[in-house]
Protein backbone atom coordinates (compact mmCIF):
# COMPACT_ATOMS: atom_id res chain seq x y z
CA UNK A 1 0.00 0.00 0.00
CA UNK A 2 1.39 3.39 -0.95
CA UNK A 3 1.84 5.69 1.98
CA UNK A 4 -0.50 8.64 2.07
CA UNK A 5 1.19 11.84 1.01
CA UNK A 6 0.28 14.70 3.20
CA UNK A 7 -0.65 17.71 1.07
CA UNK A 8 -0.06 21.01 2.82
CA UNK A 9 -3.28 22.87 3.41
CA UNK A 10 -3.18 25.95 1.23
CA UNK A 11 -5.12 28.89 2.47
CA UNK A 12 -6.64 31.31 0.05
CA UNK A 13 -5.20 34.74 0.93
CA UNK A 14 -8.50 36.32 -0.09
CA UNK A 15 -10.20 34.45 2.73
CA UNK A 16 -7.62 35.80 5.17
CA UNK A 17 -8.23 39.32 3.90
CA UNK A 18 -11.97 38.96 4.25
CA UNK A 19 -11.68 37.57 7.74
CA UNK A 20 -9.26 40.30 8.81
CA UNK A 21 -11.69 42.93 7.58
CA UNK A 22 -14.17 41.54 10.12
CA UNK A 23 -11.79 41.60 13.08
CA UNK A 24 -12.68 45.02 14.48
CA UNK A 25 -16.34 44.02 14.38
CA UNK A 26 -15.44 40.71 16.00
CA UNK A 27 -13.57 42.31 18.89
CA UNK A 28 -16.29 44.93 19.38
CA UNK A 29 -18.91 42.14 19.37
CA UNK A 30 -20.54 43.95 16.51
CA UNK A 31 -20.97 41.17 13.95
CA UNK A 32 -23.81 39.01 12.78
CA UNK A 33 -23.60 35.52 14.33
CA UNK A 34 -22.66 33.98 10.98
CA UNK A 35 -19.72 36.38 10.53
CA UNK A 36 -18.70 35.86 14.13
CA UNK A 37 -18.54 32.10 13.58
CA UNK A 38 -16.66 32.63 10.33
CA UNK A 39 -13.90 34.54 12.12
CA UNK A 40 -13.71 31.94 14.88
CA UNK A 41 -13.62 29.05 12.45
CA UNK A 42 -10.94 30.66 10.32
CA UNK A 43 -8.57 31.67 13.11
CA UNK A 44 -8.77 28.16 14.54
CA UNK A 45 -6.94 26.88 11.48
CA UNK A 46 -4.97 29.93 10.32
CA UNK A 47 -2.11 30.76 12.69
CA UNK A 48 -1.30 34.05 10.95
CA UNK A 49 -4.80 35.40 11.27
CA UNK A 50 -4.98 34.06 14.83
CA UNK A 51 -1.88 36.11 15.61
CA UNK A 52 -3.27 39.19 13.86
CA UNK A 53 -6.47 38.93 15.89
CA UNK A 54 -4.52 38.56 19.10
CA UNK A 55 -2.29 41.50 18.20
CA UNK A 56 -5.27 43.64 17.28
CA UNK A 57 -6.76 42.90 20.70
CA UNK A 58 -3.46 43.87 22.34
CA UNK A 59 -3.30 47.03 20.24
CA UNK A 60 -6.75 48.15 21.37
CA UNK A 61 -5.84 47.46 25.00
CA UNK A 62 -2.70 49.54 24.63
CA UNK A 63 -4.56 52.41 23.02
CA UNK A 64 -6.94 52.46 25.97
CA UNK A 65 -3.99 52.93 28.31
CA UNK A 66 -2.28 55.77 26.50
CA UNK A 67 -1.95 58.57 28.99
CA UNK A 68 -3.70 61.88 28.44
CA UNK A 69 -1.59 64.65 26.94
CA UNK A 70 -0.10 67.22 29.28
CA UNK A 71 -3.03 69.44 30.27
CA UNK A 72 -3.37 72.95 28.97
CA UNK A 73 -1.66 75.44 31.22
CA UNK A 74 -3.54 78.40 32.66
CA UNK A 75 -1.96 80.68 30.08
CA UNK A 76 -3.42 78.53 27.27
CA UNK A 77 -6.87 78.70 28.82
CA UNK A 78 -6.49 82.47 29.25
CA UNK A 79 -5.61 82.84 25.59
CA UNK A 80 -8.64 80.76 24.56
CA UNK A 81 -10.90 82.99 26.68
CA UNK A 82 -9.26 86.17 25.41
CA UNK A 83 -9.59 85.02 21.84
CA UNK A 84 -13.33 84.56 22.31
CA UNK A 85 -13.74 87.90 24.09
CA UNK A 86 -11.78 89.73 21.37
CA UNK A 87 -13.57 88.03 18.48
CA UNK A 88 -14.69 90.04 15.45
CA UNK A 89 -18.47 90.16 15.31
CA UNK B 1 -23.67 80.29 45.79
CA UNK B 2 -25.41 77.78 43.53
CA UNK B 3 -23.41 76.58 40.58
CA UNK B 4 -25.43 77.03 37.42
CA UNK B 5 -25.86 73.99 35.21
CA UNK B 6 -24.56 74.03 31.64
CA UNK B 7 -28.07 74.17 30.20
CA UNK B 8 -28.92 77.21 32.33
CA UNK B 9 -25.77 78.95 31.16
CA UNK B 10 -26.52 77.98 27.57
CA UNK B 11 -30.02 79.43 27.88
CA UNK B 12 -28.60 82.70 29.19
CA UNK B 13 -25.86 82.78 26.56
CA UNK B 14 -28.47 82.27 23.83
CA UNK B 15 -30.07 85.48 25.11
CA UNK B 16 -26.74 87.22 24.54
CA UNK B 17 -25.36 86.90 28.08
CA UNK B 18 -21.60 86.95 27.46
CA UNK B 19 -20.81 86.28 31.11
CA UNK B 20 -22.68 82.99 30.90
CA UNK B 21 -20.78 81.94 27.79
CA UNK B 22 -17.51 83.00 29.37
CA UNK B 23 -18.28 80.57 32.20
CA UNK B 24 -18.95 77.82 29.64
CA UNK B 25 -15.59 78.55 28.01
CA UNK B 26 -13.89 78.27 31.40
CA UNK B 27 -15.59 74.97 32.12
CA UNK B 28 -14.93 73.28 28.80
CA UNK B 29 -11.70 74.79 27.46
CA UNK B 30 -9.38 72.22 29.03
CA UNK B 31 -11.37 69.24 27.82
CA UNK B 32 -11.73 70.69 24.33
CA UNK B 33 -8.02 71.43 24.18
CA UNK B 34 -7.12 67.93 25.41
CA UNK B 35 -9.30 66.34 22.74
CA UNK B 36 -8.00 68.57 19.97
CA UNK B 37 -4.35 68.09 20.85
CA UNK B 38 -4.88 64.35 20.38
CA UNK B 39 -6.28 64.95 16.93
CA UNK B 40 -3.90 67.54 15.55
CA UNK B 41 -0.85 66.62 17.71
CA UNK B 42 0.83 70.03 17.50
CA UNK B 43 0.06 72.00 20.67
CA UNK B 44 0.15 75.42 19.01
CA UNK B 45 -2.22 74.23 16.29
CA UNK B 46 -4.43 72.70 18.98
CA UNK B 47 -4.64 76.04 20.76
CA UNK B 48 -5.69 77.75 17.52
CA UNK B 49 -8.33 75.10 16.94
CA UNK B 50 -9.64 75.40 20.51
CA UNK B 51 -9.85 79.19 20.15
CA UNK B 52 -11.72 78.90 16.87
CA UNK B 53 -14.04 76.29 18.39
CA UNK B 54 -15.38 78.69 21.02
CA UNK B 55 -15.72 81.58 18.60
CA UNK B 56 -17.71 79.36 16.26
CA UNK B 57 -19.73 77.93 19.12
CA UNK B 58 -20.75 81.43 20.24
CA UNK B 59 -21.84 82.33 16.72
CA UNK B 60 -23.69 79.04 16.25
CA UNK B 61 -25.37 79.12 19.64
CA UNK B 62 -28.76 80.24 18.24
CA UNK B 63 -28.83 77.01 16.22
CA UNK B 64 -28.12 74.82 19.28
CA UNK B 65 -31.43 73.13 19.95
CA UNK B 66 -30.49 71.39 23.15
CA UNK B 67 -31.29 67.88 21.93
CA UNK B 68 -27.69 66.89 22.66
CA UNK B 69 -25.55 67.86 25.62
CA UNK B 70 -23.78 71.17 25.19
CA UNK B 71 -20.43 69.40 25.61
CA UNK B 72 -21.22 66.93 22.80
CA UNK B 73 -22.26 69.78 20.52
CA UNK B 74 -19.07 71.62 21.40
CA UNK B 75 -16.87 68.57 20.75
CA UNK B 76 -18.45 68.19 17.36
CA UNK B 77 -17.46 71.74 16.47
CA UNK B 78 -13.96 71.08 17.83
CA UNK B 79 -13.55 67.85 15.86
CA UNK B 80 -14.85 69.60 12.77
CA UNK B 81 -12.33 72.41 13.21
CA UNK B 82 -9.52 69.90 13.79
CA UNK B 83 -10.53 68.04 10.65
CA UNK B 84 -10.51 71.25 8.62
CA UNK B 85 -6.97 71.85 9.75
CA UNK B 86 -5.94 68.26 9.04
CA UNK B 87 -7.63 68.33 5.64
CA UNK B 88 -5.45 71.25 4.64
CA UNK B 89 -2.38 69.21 5.54
CA UNK B 90 -3.70 65.82 4.54
CA UNK B 91 -2.41 63.58 1.96
CA UNK B 92 -5.21 61.09 1.98
CA UNK B 93 -2.75 58.34 1.25
CA UNK B 94 -3.78 54.74 1.29
CA UNK B 95 -1.66 53.16 3.98
CA UNK B 96 -0.82 49.59 3.40
CA UNK B 97 -1.01 47.48 6.52
CA UNK B 98 -1.36 43.98 5.31
CA UNK B 99 0.32 41.23 3.51
CA UNK B 100 -1.68 38.27 4.64
CA UNK B 101 1.10 35.83 3.87
CA UNK B 102 3.87 37.35 5.99
CA UNK B 103 4.84 36.11 9.42
CA UNK B 104 3.34 38.09 12.27
CA UNK B 105 5.21 38.65 15.55
CA UNK B 106 3.37 38.16 18.82
CA UNK B 107 2.65 41.48 20.54
CA UNK B 108 1.28 39.83 23.65
CA UNK B 109 4.76 38.48 24.33
CA UNK B 110 5.93 42.05 24.95
CA UNK B 111 5.57 43.84 28.26
CA UNK B 112 1.91 43.96 29.32
CA UNK B 113 0.16 47.27 28.66
CA UNK B 114 -0.27 48.23 32.30
CA UNK B 115 3.37 47.80 33.11
CA UNK B 116 4.75 49.75 30.21
CA UNK B 117 7.82 51.84 30.72
CA UNK B 118 7.75 55.55 30.07
CA UNK B 119 9.84 54.86 26.98
CA UNK B 120 7.19 52.48 25.62
CA UNK B 121 4.47 54.98 26.42
CA UNK B 122 6.33 57.65 24.47
CA UNK B 123 6.67 55.21 21.60
CA UNK B 124 2.92 54.56 21.58
CA UNK B 125 2.29 58.31 21.65
CA UNK B 126 4.54 58.88 18.68
CA UNK B 127 3.01 55.99 16.72
CA UNK B 128 -0.39 57.49 17.33
CA UNK B 129 0.83 60.91 16.25
CA UNK B 130 2.21 59.43 13.03
CA UNK B 131 -1.07 57.84 12.00
CA UNK B 132 -2.69 59.64 9.08
CA UNK B 133 -5.12 62.21 10.50
CA UNK B 134 -8.33 60.56 9.29
CA UNK B 135 -7.37 57.26 10.93
CA UNK B 136 -6.03 58.95 14.03
CA UNK B 137 -9.31 60.77 14.61
CA UNK B 138 -11.29 57.54 14.55
CA UNK B 139 -8.85 55.66 16.78
CA UNK B 140 -8.47 58.51 19.26
CA UNK B 141 -12.20 59.06 19.69
CA UNK B 142 -13.08 55.38 19.99
CA UNK B 143 -10.10 53.70 21.65
CA UNK B 144 -8.28 56.45 23.50
CA UNK B 145 -11.16 58.74 24.52
CA UNK B 146 -13.67 55.93 24.91
CA UNK B 147 -16.58 57.29 22.87
CA UNK B 148 -18.98 54.71 21.46
CA UNK B 149 -19.02 54.02 17.73
CA UNK B 150 -22.21 56.03 17.40
CA UNK B 151 -20.86 59.01 19.36
CA UNK B 152 -17.56 59.04 17.47
CA UNK B 153 -19.31 58.76 14.11
CA UNK B 154 -21.54 61.67 15.11
CA UNK B 155 -18.53 63.78 16.14
CA UNK B 156 -16.79 63.05 12.85
CA UNK B 157 -19.98 63.58 10.83
CA UNK B 158 -19.62 60.15 9.28
CA UNK B 159 -22.25 57.52 8.86
CA UNK B 160 -21.72 54.55 11.15
CA UNK B 161 -20.56 52.21 8.42
CA UNK B 162 -17.90 54.62 7.18
CA UNK B 163 -16.77 55.30 10.71
CA UNK B 164 -16.34 51.60 11.49
CA UNK B 165 -14.39 51.09 8.31
CA UNK B 166 -12.07 53.97 9.15
CA UNK B 167 -11.67 52.75 12.71
CA UNK B 168 -10.76 49.28 11.51
CA UNK B 169 -8.14 50.56 9.08
CA UNK B 170 -6.70 52.89 11.72
CA UNK B 171 -6.44 50.07 14.26
CA UNK B 172 -4.86 47.76 11.71
CA UNK B 173 -2.28 50.35 10.64
CA UNK B 174 -1.42 50.99 14.30
CA UNK B 175 -1.16 47.25 14.96
CA UNK B 176 1.06 46.76 11.93
CA UNK B 177 3.41 49.53 13.02
CA UNK B 178 3.58 48.06 16.51
CA UNK B 179 4.47 44.70 14.99
CA UNK B 180 7.22 46.32 12.93
CA UNK B 181 8.79 47.53 16.16
CA UNK B 182 8.43 44.24 17.91
CA UNK B 183 11.70 42.38 18.45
Amino acid sequence: MTPRVRIPFLRDPRTCEEVRSLMTGYLDRDLEPASLRRVERHVRFCPRCRRVLSNLRTTIERLAHIEPPAPAGDEVIDRIRTSWRDRDE
Amino acid sequence: MRLEQDDELVASAREGDERAFDELVSRHARRVYALVVRLVVDRTAAEDVAQETFVRAWRALPSFRGDAQFSTWLYRIAVNEANRLLAREARREIVSYEDVMVQVPDLSADVPARAESSETRRLLESLLAELPGHYRAAVVLRDVEGFTNEEAAHLLELDLRNFKSRLHRGRMVFRHRLEDLSP
